[in-house]
């Protein structure tokens, strides 16, 4: 595996990556109460230094409770995780982890329902997830945090118990981009920031799930059981010119793209149990990023794009890692 | 505060004479003390399991996604796992199960259970007790106390027990849905002094009792000294009359000693396993409780049932994780209920097995139906009692055996299809009670072995 590897793309990528990160970072602190002036040194400080264990080597545990974990996701100051975790006794909500202190809390308390599958505009002024509600089970919840968190709700047609799940937005923060069951069958459908203008991306038969907007906004990675178990695809944003990027037997779930836009990983299971792989965007040079006997699953890379952010189970338990890119 | 039940008040105020006396009213079976211990029969007296071991998979798992794939089948039934190879020559089970399909020799799969119901009440009660409740059962009016009792309930009267309960039921609760509990859960038409006593066990271990809620700040593996429990109690002696206190003293009585006889209390007492043995069966509820049955089993308990979850459902904001997947089934599957269950699973097979358990200790893997073969048009699986699946190993069991077989799509059994009658009669075979002791009973009578399994 690599280590301290520079963000993949060269010096200029590498800059646009920070002019990016800074005001994304920026927003985010406004959006948290922070002054313009705090935001800005903050975000640039936060630039400069690395969280810890994120500097490559051995795989970095981030959590030590042990507790089942879904989803985690980088929130928008790129230091936060946002994740889902089966909670005692009977609940699964959505935390905030601070890498840096261990510190977690809820981000949603104000919601006793479960919680699935956040996500975050990338200048951090909306933030989505899925809520249980009651028989119409899970329904995408949007809170505006610059309008006194204003929430937006979609309730998913297609009957009383059909869902979202798997939430990412557009690298515009314009719309949502989730699974939707219903037409036919789960379908990658999207709505703005309101929960308006549903619109379909997929329809075809067996299911699409996964879907993961690259970085220039362009296409969408997503898994999909159209020809038999599931395998990665990408389509443009609109829906159309699908491609399959893996063809194999067994899954291959949830992509993530590289900040970069030029590698994808993704959970697959080729090798008989669940193994982080990585593959250029265009399918090709797949090769693997963990080699355990226990589950290493759900793939998210660290906004810098030098580790693999992971939910791994070891000796009984799981939590969050960070892992290499492997060369 | 103290809380007895499901009756939990800030200072007792609310404890009602009817609360005291539901928990007594549940209590004496579960500490041995029936009608029929003077006719106690042991294990040794030609069963080939001591314990039963039952893993109960509430809401009805789909057995398309699990053990019974249909890779070939539609794209509207098939979903979209793949399939592993397992040891038995021809037998595929889901990408779910990798874990499973490596030890496919040591259990065997019937793919052709039927129930007769197909609502998870009624379809529970028949699942746990072989037969339809004569009243039309939860769904139709029945009332509680029409079931026959639990296959549980039979072997413990049948075994009686010197000290540790003879049914123990694992969960945080009584099992059951929203609507309420699995009328045929316990002792039905014997009473409810035939109910398993229930324990609940915590992802971290933490052993307690629902219907014997103990005072905070104390657990079972606290309970060294009684008269601190006692003090601790007495806001609630002053608020009780002094008969009905003597009726619930003594039920005290019974579950202090219970809790704090060496045997009990080493039975609980998980943190008495290795660090690797809990790791190996995970950190979670489920994981846990595997690991406390399989002690139970150990200790002796003829009949021990770990329940997946206390209610069947899944995404509702008061239930806990249940198989019963109408909602975003694919999703689930992958990211909890199949990785979990193939963990665990497998744990306890190895357990029981490396242990030298499993010559002597029927485990049963199964819940009240499957889930539709086709697809719904949500992109899910609903409720499907027509064909489903039931795992099976040790105490006789031949591992290694795909037993019956679906059609094409998983919707209905081309060979004989397994009833509940069936699966209660070659439990309590195993576990040795014969056709003539069922008689005796009056229970599962007219039930067939199912002969393939051995």
């Amino acid at each position: 595996m690599s280590c301290c590897r520079a963000a993949a793309g060269g010096p200029n990528a590498t800059a646009r990556y920070g002019e990016r990160t800074v005001r994304r970072r920026v927003v985010f602190s406004l959006v948290e109460g922070r002054s313009v002036a705090a935001a800005y040194t903050l975000a640039v400080v936060m630039l400069l230094l690395h969280a810890p264990g994120a500097t490559g080597g051995e795989p970095a545990r981030l959590t030590h409770d042990g507790k089942l974990k879904l989803s985690p996701v980088y929130m928008p100051d790129g230091e936060s995780i946002a994740f889902s975790v089966h909670d005692e006794p009977n609940k699964v909500v959505v935390k905030r982890l601070d890498p840096r202190d261990g510190s977690q809390k809820l981000l949603f308390p104000n919601d006793t329902a479960h919680q699935f599958d956040a996500a975050f505009s990338p200048d951090g002024q909306y933030w989505s997830y899925c809520r249980s509600a009651g028989i119409r089970q899970l329904i995408l919840v949007v809170q505006d945090k610059l309008d006194n968190d204003r929430e937006y709700t979609y309730l998913p047609s297609g009957g009383s118990r059909s869902t979202v799940r798997s939430l990412a937005f557009t690298p515009n923060g314009h719309r949502i981009i989730f699974t939707h069951s219903g037409n036919g069958g789960l379908q990658i459908a999207s709505l703005n920031t309101k929960c308006e203008d549903l619109k379909y991306l997929t329809r075809s038969e067996g299911t699409n799930y996964w879907p993961a907007v690259s970085p220039d906004g362009n296409r969408i990675a997503f898994s999909s059981s159209r020809s038999g178990p599931y395998d990665i695809f990408v389509m443009d944003v609109h829906g159309n010119n699908v491609e399959r990027l893996t063809e194999s037997t067994t899954r291959e779930i949830r992509p993530a793209w590289s900040p970069d836009g030029r590698q994808i990983a993704f959970t697959s299971f080729r090798d008989g149990n669940h193994e982080i792989y990585v593959m250029n965007a265009d399918g090709s040079n797949a090769r693997r990023a963990t080699n355990h006997p226990d589950r290493d699953d759900f793939p998210t890379w660290q906004p810098d794009g030098r580790r693999i952010l992971t939910v791994a189970e070891r000796d009984g338990q799981s939590d969050l890692y960070l892992i290499d890119v492997p060369d | 505060m103290l809380a007895i039940g499901s009756f939990r008040t800030r200072d007792c105020q609310g404890l009602t004479r009817r609360a005291f006396l539901q928990a007594g009213a549940t209590l004496p079976f579960a500490f041995g003390l029936t009608p029929d211990r003077q006719h106690r029969v042991h294990a040794d007296d030609g069963a080939r399991a001591k314990s039963v071991l039952l893993i109960w998979l509430g809401g009805g798992p789909s057995h398309l996604d699990l053990f019974d794939p249909k890779p070939r089948a539609p794209s509207q039934f098939r979903g979209p796992f793949g399939t592993f190879q397992t040891h038995i020559p021809g037998a595929h089970f889901t990408e779910l199960l990798p874990k499973l399909a490596a030890r496919s020799t040591r259990f065997s799969v019937i793919r052709t259970n039927i129930n007769h119901e197909g609502g998870h009440r009624p379809a529970g009660s028949i699942a746990l007790t072989g037969r339809q409740a004569p009243d039309g059962g939860e769904d139709r009016g029945g009332k509680p106390g029409q079931y026959p009792p639990n296959f549980g309930s039979i072997l413990a009267r049948h075994r009686g027990s010197d000290g540790l309960p003879g049914f123990i039921s694992l969960a945080r609760g009584p099992i059951g849905d929203g609507v309420g509990p699995i009328f045929g859960h316990g002792g039905g038409t014997w009473g409810k002094g035939y109910d398993p006593f229930m324990l609940n066990c915590s992802r971290t271990g933490e052993v307690s009792i629902p219907a014997l809620q103990l005072p905070e700040g104390l657990s079972p593996l606290r309970l060294t000294n009684r008269r601190a429990v006692l003090s601790a109690l007495d806001q609630t002696r002053r608020i009780v009359d002094t008969s009905d206190f003597q009726k619930w003293d003594t039920v005290y009585q019974r579950a202090y000693s219970l809790l704090t006889s060496a045997g009990a209390s080493r039975a609980f007492d998980l943190s008495e396993e290795s660090s690797t043995t809990r790791n190996a069966y995970g950190h979670t509820s489920f994981g846990q409780s595997t690991l406390l049955g399989r002690r139970l089993v150990e200790a002796g308990v003829p009949y021990v049932q770990v329940n997946w979850s206390q209610y069947v459902e899944v995404l509702f904001p008061f239930s806990d994780y249940g198989w019963d997947t109408h909602a975003d089934n694919f999703g689930l599957m992958a990211d909890w209920h199949g990785p979990l269950l193939d963990q665990v699973f497998s744990v306890l097979l190895d357990d029981l097995q490396q242990r030298g358990l499993l010559e002597t200790t029927l485990v049963l893997m199964m819940g009240e139906f499957g889930r539709t073969p086709r697809i719904n048009n949500i992109a899910s699986r609903d409720h499907w009692h027509h064909c489903y699946f039931s795992v099976w190993a040790g105490a006789g069991v031949q591992p290694g055996r795909i037993i019956g077989q679906s059609d094409a799509q998983g919707e209905h059994p081309l060979t004989d299809p397994i009833t509940p009658a069936m699966v209660g009669t070659t439990v309590l075979e195993l576990a040795g009670m014969t056709t003539a002791s069922r008689a005796e009973r009056g229970v599962l009578e007219g039930g067939r072995v199912i002969d393939e399994l051995l």
